[in-house]
């Protein structure tokens, strides 16, 4: 049973690196064109820049055999390998646009299959890795924030210049970072307002079976509801509450924009948030508090120093969930005028503009990516000593 | 110390506790004994008003508790529960040291605390100080759920089933343990179970309550001689003779016995007229066996005939009951078996007739 269990990962990591390396070997890394209206030539790595192919394939195999390791010290580097593989792809494109510039002045690089298989593939190896590694919450969150301060620098430093994609961003920079921002601004309050939410829900349905089925009825109800549409829904009363208090719209309040998307974004997000706060506390056994009650701790203090400390890691677990999915939620919101990362995608979408498109999605996916991440290490460093790995293993060696 | 005046108790229609006075004597533990329903955690936990009574009063130290707050009520009150209820994610020692902490003892004299507590326990500090509860079996939990109780050094301790999530063999232990732990503590203790056995074993007093009502508060040995009435008499179980014979003490019942080392020339010591038969020791005085007058003298290998005997299965401590006795008297077959110490050195004997006389002399006067 156990030796089935260890080698799993294994066979499962040999699989990704095979993928990585044939990826890497057999599919157009980019495409060169000498101008804006051809669709350019395939090129691969091998030809393009064979002592780096050379070194990713290295990386693979290392990280096949590393991760099947027993070894804590290989498991951990295992689980950094991912992060490096992403770094060679990076320098890869680097180097792709420096034959670009050799080509002519007009000339675009695109980058092509090759690049996002081995980029999937990257991702694939994180999740794995991420999973076996001892301490994977911090590995994962330094990792990612290393590889996107790398990708800013790069692109600061101009290597990527002669990308399609970041051609097109420099032509849309001002217009990007607003987006940008905006739709931070939104997913983050969205989190926060549905956090906030969710949260106090779940400590009320605790305590009061109203709560519960109420409070979890509305959730469910609006989870069911695709975003599109729940957008749609919230036009109609916030259009007619700014007709009766105009006052609202100074605030900037409307049927549509960011108000109805805000909502729409902080419901979603409070369903997870609530429903794991609510089986947290409820997984706190009774003998636990009847004893602190007994011993002489007051409501406040049981909370503080025993029901949040063993819930708070539960209820992290949900504000994740919810914040990958308001990330995500937050691009549709574009449809509603809210603006946001959504409207590169759907004008891009509308001109068939790719390279639009993709500017709009890379920083979703980045973004989504990071903020797993980082909310996974925050899980990680909520976890009690007595629940994370140190202590299961000190149970086993006992 | 702890005083019930015509408490009661309902939830909803039902009385959990009817018009219950009791009064729980300084050092004594008080077993609240009954079936299931019949109130003993209501009664236990009004004490520490984790439950308040519909009507009535409770005194605890000459006070009402009403008149104090329940959160410094209840740090002053040793609390030891069922399910144990140990923190989770707080090592051992953190468990042990939540009371003094909540009192605002300093860290030093917290953590010296702690140490002798689990040592009072049984449980070497220095390696259970730092386990998690999960790492605990449940006797382990159930005695770290003790020290913690014993912490801040209640003057009163409240048990609510404490043991009977334990194995049988393990609950032995802990009683026994418990039982040590107090006549050296002298607390005042409530305790609720609802095994007789495990009530006649404990109490200084065994309060029966049936139905939310006070059925009778006695010693053991008065509630088994005279049960108040059928209830208590079916409650206590038909062998409640022999129950009895558990109260009382080898030690207390035992008589000399002839006893020979088995360096001194024991053949002509067993070719005399004395005695049916000889208990022979080594030279500390710890048992080896018995010799029959004349069977031993005619046979050549005393060693030989002594290496044959089962002595431990038939040996009764002297802090063993007369229960145990009888019980090994019964599995040796014979009449008298001898008394040991600790180290198994051969203190007496005791037979059929000291058992009798036991069972006659032990009665109580209702």
């Amino acid at each position: 049973m156990r030796e089935r269990r260890e080698r799993r990962p294994t066979a499962a990591a040999s699989a990704i690196a095979a993928a990585g390396i044939a990826a890497a070997i057999f599919a157009p890394f980019f495409r060169l064109a000498p101008n804006r209206i051809v669709r350019g030539e395939p090129l691969f790595l091998s030809s393009a820049a064979p002592l780096l192919l050379g070194v990713l394939v290295l990386v693979w195999l290392a990280f096949a055999l590393a991760s099947g390791s027993e070894r804590r010290a290989l498991a951990e580097a295992a689980a950094w390998l991912p992060f490096l593989a992403a770094a060679l792809y990076l320098v890869a494109a680097a180097l792709a646009c420096r034959r670009g510039a050799a080509a002519g002045p007009a000339s675009r690089i695109g980058l092509a299959s090759g690049f996002w298989l081995g980029s999937l593939v990257v991702y694939l190896a994180y999740v794995i890795s991420s999973r076996r590694a001892k301490s994977p919450g911090w590995i994962g969150a330094i990792g990612a924030l290393a590889l996107l301060a790398f990708t800013a620098a790069l692109l600061l430093a101009g290597s990527f210049d002669r990308l399609a994609l970041v051609k097109e961003w420099g032509a849309q920079r001002d217009v990007f970072a607003a987006e940008l921002t905006r739709h931070l601004s939104l997913a983050g309050g969205a989190v926060l307002a549905g956090g906030i939410l969710g949260a106090g829900i779940g400590a009320a349905a605790a305590r009061s079976r109203a709560v519960n089925s109420v409070g979890f009825l509305a959730l469910n109800v609006v989870q069911t509801i695709p975003s599109l549409a729940l957008f749609g829904f919230l036009i109609i009363p916030l259009a007619a509450l700014v007709d009766r208090f105009p006052t609202l719209r100074d605030l900037g309040i409307g049927g549509i924009g960011p108000a109805p998307a805000l909502i729409a974004l902080s419901l979603y997000a409070a369903l997870p948030v609530a429903r794991n706060t609510l089986a947290a506390l409820e997984a706190v056994p009774a003998s636990v508090r009847d004893a602190g009650m007994g011993m002489g701790m007051g409501r406040t203090r049981l909370f503080l120093k025993v029901e949040l400390p063993l819930a708070l890691p539960v209820a992290l677990a949900g504000l994740r969930t919810a914040a990958v999915q308001a990330v995500g939620n937050t691009a549709v919101a574009a449809l509603i005028g809210a603006g946001g990362l959504g409207v590169f995608i759907f004008q891009g979408l509308g001109q068939f503009a790719m390279d639009m498109v993709l500017l709009g999605t890379l920083p979703l996916v980045a973004m989504a990516l990071l903020v797993d991440v980082v909310f996974g290490a925050l899980v990680a460093a909520a976890t009690p000593k007595a629940f994370s790995g140190a202590a299961k293993a000190a149970e086993a060696k006992r | 110390m702890i005083k019930f005046e015509g408490v009661s108790r309902s939830f909803g229609a039902q009385r959990a506790v009817d018009d219950l006075s009791l009064e729980v004597r300084e050092r004594e533990l008080c077993v609240l004994v009954g079936p299931s329903g019949a109130g003993k955690s209501t009664v236990l936990r009004m004490i520490n008003r984790l439950v308040e009574p519909s009507s009535g009063r409770i005194m605890v130290g000459g006070r009402d508790v009403r008149s104090r707050r329940p959160e410094d009520l209840r740090r002053g009150i040793g609390y030891v529960i069922q399910g144990v209820g140990l923190f989770p994610h707080l090592s051992v020692s953190d468990n042990v040291a939540v009371v003094p902490e909540l009192l605002g003892w300093e860290r030093r004299r917290v953590e010296a605390r702690v140490n002798e507590m689990l040592e009072l326990v049984g449980l070497e500090p220095g390696r259970y100080g730092r386990r998690w509860p999960s790492e605990l079996s449940g006797g382990e939990a159930q005695r770290v759920g003790v020290a913690r109780a014993l912490a801040s050094d209640p003057p009163i301790l409240l048990m609510d089933e404490p043991f009977s999530a334990v194995d049988p063999i393990n609950r032995l232990r802990l009683q026994k343990e418990f039982l040590e732990i107090q006549r050296a503590l002298r607390k005042t203790v409530v305790f609720v179970t609802h095994d007789v056995d495990e009530a006649i074993r404990l109490a200084d007093r065994i309060a029966l309550l049936r139905l939310g009502r006070l059925v009778q508060y006695d010693a053991p040995e008065v509630v088994l001689e005279h049960p108040a009435d059928a209830f208590v008499a079916g409650f206590v179980g038909a062998d409640r003779a022999l129950k009895r014979l558990s109260r009382l003490s080898v030690r207390d019942w035992m008589h000399e016995a002839r006893s020979a080392r088995l360096d001194e020339s024991l053949s002509a010591l067993l070719c005399g007229e004395e005695g049916d038969y000889w208990w022979i020791t080594d030279e500390s005085g710890r048992l080896l066996g018995s010799l029959d007058r004349g069977l031993a003298s005619c046979h050549g290998d005393i060693r030989e005939l002594l290496a044959g005997q089962r002595t431990e299965d038939m040996a009764v401590s002297a802090d063993a009951n007369i229960r145990d006795a009888l019980s090994a008297m019964l599995g040796s077959s014979a009449r008298t078996i001898p008394v040991v110490d600790r180290e198994f050195r051969l203190l007496g004997e005791i037979g059929l007739p000291d058992i009798e006389r036991a069972a006659e002399n032990g009665r109580v006067e209702p």
